[in-house]
């Protein structure tokens, strides 16, 4: 599991997270995600299109850093994550303090909005 | 091992001692997909049987007697024609899945643990538990899609 940061509007920041986030890829890279999150005081898009798995650790990681950003009054969006991970975050209840959208324009839209 | 008359005799299986940690766990995926390579298994079917194999093991490793920091589970896999048979041996503290009450969502840290059961339920058909001469041993059946 890795993940790249980039600006996406001057109030939006890009992750892109690629690999499983099952318990190794959350060990992997949990601390540096974490940093790299509390910097910045943007929005956040969070791009899965490139997650093959997800498991309650990676929600764990991703529910931490959406409720982390919530407190700073900073907003985080999932979207283009395949259908089986997209299912295990609906099937754990996840999808309404993160909402998973389908694009990257849907993304934007929601979080500019 | 559910009892052996519930899964026909020629069905692959295969049976392994892994410890219950990261190490353990992907040894255990790695014998899973080699169970599963060329019998046509949907992706559906492999990604339930991944998560159920990520979250119990994790769990004994997190809920295990204090002692090897990787404590020995026994793993076996059966992949009948209509579902795949998981059965995970341990020996930690007696574990009844179905007691643990459905966590709420109002911590992230102490809920990550309810969650990952609820997971593994809503990926079953079938989940029973047993303690059976100071193991925990749960089976577990999969559909295939």
């Amino acid at each position: 599991m890795d993940f790249t940061l980039s600006e996406m509007t001057p109030t939006i920041t890009l992750v892109a997270l690629h690999g499983r986030l099952d318990a190794a890829g959350t060990e992997r890279i949990g601390a540096r995600l974490g940093e790299a999150l509390a910097q910045g005081g943007r929005h956040v898009a969070m791009d899965l299109s490139g997650v093959s798995f997800i498991a309650s650790m990676g929600m764990r990681l991703l529910v931490g850093s959406a409720r982390t950003l919530q407190q700073q009054g900073r907003r985080l969006v999932l979207f283009d994550a395949p259908e089986l991970v997209l299912q295990a975050l609906q099937d754990a209840g996840l999808d309404l303090l993160m909402p998973c959208v389908e694009s990257r324009d849907a993304a934007l839209a929601r979080l500019a909005g | 091992m559910p009892r052996s008359r519930d899964w026909p005799a020629e069905a692959p299986r295969t049976r392994l001692q892994v410890t219950a940690g990261l190490a353990g766990l992907e040894a255990a995926r790695q014998a899973w997909q080699r169970l599963a390579a060329g019998r046509a298994v949907g992706e559906r079917t492999a990604y339930r049987v991944e998560l159920v194999l990520e979250e119990l093991l994790m769990n004994v490793a997190l809920h295990g007697l204090p002692g090897p920091a990787a404590p020995p589970v026994t793993l076996t896999l059966v992949l009948a024609d209509d579902a795949v048979g998981v059965q995970i041996e341990d020996e930690g503290p007696p574990f009844d899945p179905h007691a643990e009450p459905a966590a709420q969502a109002a911590d992230a840290d102490a809920d990550a643990g309810g969650r990952g059961l609820r997971l593994v339920r809503r990926n079953v058909r079938r989940w029973q538990h047993a303690r059976e001469g100071g193991r925990n041993v749960q089976r577990l059946e999969i559909a295939r899609d």
